[in-house]
């Protein structure tokens, strides 16, 4: 049996709805396998999708590569290739990140090991149950898009290993404790993260509490799905609708123009077989 | 201008145990990559790094047993992963990591390239970094606003993997060269500059294009000529990673007796960078990985 669409069509159909003319989106360069398609590809094809349809003004940035060709994606993604993109520019590491700092990135695209239910975000150490900690990477630019992006949007697997109640180590922040803590702890650059993408269902920050919020169900999934995937349980509105399926034609654009050799949307989620059928 | 061109075992003199050094290049490209191998042959021992977007080099230097502790905004292989390394001597408890994001360690490095103690910054607040040693909350004088003061990065030494230079460490790249990385600002802040280069070349040649120019040899102390110098890494339009000898490296890296046994016989046996290039990778296969020659 052949699903209509997969799970990250669907994710990049949907994540191109909420990007705008005249936005600039932010996505990073390293990472690999399901991670990479999570934060680079999954973005970078809505990104382009928005361009062919809703968003035709919408600019992108990889990392320092300004403007890159959409059309013109590289045969393989390593450090030869993506930095030889025809683009409008490639600028220095430092430039590039002091305008991040400043507040001219309106939206950045980011994921977590751990992510907690007020989206702050965790890449550095984790606890591990029978006490010690594991490493994990750092920082890289993750503060700079938790506190400094217009808003950010975190794309991830629902998995309660992820979605835990409280994150062990702040590396992002996103509300913080919910309610006004964020604007408390005068985070005045950024406006914090208000959506979030994942393999069953989307998310945004309920109003007041900003606590995370189930928005919409992917076609086929429950409520109790979702809620069983995650290690917090998510504020439940009355009525969720289904997120919007792709069109055809957005179907279309996605195979045929944006990303024909799947090099953007290659790792679907180890969920994709149930959510997509 | 002086004669600042030294061999490898010099270069690798000037670094010594317990210093601060600073480390160009980013994941796995452009890190002085032979230097690093000869500072471990002499023994060199509580190193504290200081790096942007540290790569193969602080995982090697780490799992060599020579740095006590890592100031950077990533330790990590980019595409293949956790540093192991780091990882593991981390979890351990013999390495302390402190950690910035991209931005504040840039300004630690501003600030010592300008010669202040610290740069405000707005970015840490209600994060995990804000409780460490180098970050301290202030208050703006002006605006009264409460701002995080990141302290200067001041390596005593910092290295780094360049094109090429003139024996006096005017330092070049070419035009399409990815400037994603901070080297010269990381330059800037050290108290002394070491540069291997692929390749030394006459100054007359460098003067007739002095934009190429990105450490200027005011900056430089020593200059090293190394081809291949950032094996198994990258040096961006000149080759690619070996991520043959890489996968060799991740392999022993799991286990510290195989990363042990890896150290003797890609660092510590090979006499020198040559010997350890025909070790590490066959001739065609460093070939293999060149995209562009310089004549």
């Amino acid at each position: 049996m052949s699903a209509p669409f997969t799970t990250n069509e669907l994710m990049v159909a949907e994540l191109s709805r909420h990007l705008r003319d005249d936005e600039i989106g932010f996505v990073g360069v390293g990472t690999s396998g399901r991670a990479f398609s999570l934060v680079v590809g999954i973005p970078l094809a809505a990104g382009r999708l928005a361009q062919l349809t809703t968003a035709p003004r919408f600019d992108l940035q990889i990392g320092p590569i300004i403007g890159p060709e959409m059309q013109e994606l590289p045969e393989r993604w390593n450090d030869s290739t993506v930095y030889s993109w025809a683009a409008s520019g490639l600028i220095d590491g430092a430039d590039n990140l002091d305008m991040f700092a400043k507040g001219r990135v309106d939206v950045g695209f980011v994921s977590g090991a751990q992510i907690d239910r007020y989206g702050n975000l965790n890449v550095t150490w984790i606890n591990r149950p029978g006490g010690g900690r594991t490493r994990l990477i750092g920082c890289l630019a993750l503060p700079e898009h938790q506190a400094c992006a217009g808003r950010s949007v975190i794309l991830a697997d629902l998995d309660p290993q992820v979605f835990v109640p409280k994150v062990d180590y702040v590396t992002g922040v996103g509300w913080l404790e919910g309610g006004d803590s964020r604007a408390r702890a005068g985070i005045t650059v950024g406006g914090g993260p208000q959506l979030v993408v994942t393999d069953r269902a989307i998310f945004d920050f309920a109003p007041g509490s900003r606590r995370m919020r189930i928005r919409s169900l992917h076609p086929g999934v429950t409520v109790d799905d979702v809620v069983s995937a995650m290690g917090f349980a998510p504020e439940i509105p009355g009525d969720i609708p289904t997120t919007e399926p792709p069109s055809a034609e957005q179907l279309r654009l996605i195979r045929e123009t944006i990303d024909p050799r799947r090099l953007l949307i290659g790792h679907e989620p180890r969920s994709m077989a149930r959510s997509a059928a | 201008m002086r004669d600042k061109l030294v061999s490898l075992s010099e270069a690798a003199a000037m670094v010594p145990s317990g210093c601060t050094l600073g480390l160009g290049g980013l994941m796995l490209r452009r890190h002085p990559m032979a230097l690093i191998r000869e500072i471990i042959r002499r023994g060199t021992r509580d190193l504290v790094l200081q790096t942007w977007v540290g790569g193969i080099d602080v995982d090697l230097l780490v799992g060599a047993g020579c740095a006590r502790r890592v100031e950077a905004a990533y330790e990590g292989l980019g595409p293949l992963g956790t540093a192991p390394n780091v990882r593991r001597a981390a979890q351990a408890g013999t390495l302390e990591l402190e950690d910035f994001s991209e931005t504040t360690m840039i300004s630690r490095f501003r600030a010592a390239a300008m010669g202040i103690p610290f740069m405000p910054t707005r970015v840490l607040k209600g994060t995990g970094m804000a409780e460490q040693e180098n970050v301290r909350p202030i208050t703006d004088p002006f605006s009264g606003e409460q701002l995080h003061a990141v302290a200067a990065a001041r390596p005593d030494v910092a290295i780094f993997h360049g094109y090429w230079a003139d024996r006096y460490g005017n330092v070049q790249a070419p035009p399409g060269r990815n400037s994603d990385d901070v080297d010269t600002t990381i330059a800037k802040a050290a108290d002394k500059v070491i540069v291997t280069v692929e390749k030394i070349v006459r100054h007359e040649d460098v003067i007739r294009r002095p934009t190429l120019t990105y450490i200027p040899h005011h900056w430089v102390d020593a200059v090293v000529e190394v081809p291949a110098g950032a094996h198994p890494g990258n040096c961006d339009t000149l080759y690619e990673p070996d991520f043959e000898a890489l996968g060799v490296y991740l392999e022993a890296a799991r286990d510290p007796a195989r990363f042990a046994a890896w150290l003797d016989r890609f660092v510590r046996e090979p006499e020198d960078h040559d010997a350890y290039l025909a070790r590490a990778a066959t001739p065609g296969r460093l070939a293999g990985l060149r995209t562009w020659s310089m004549a």
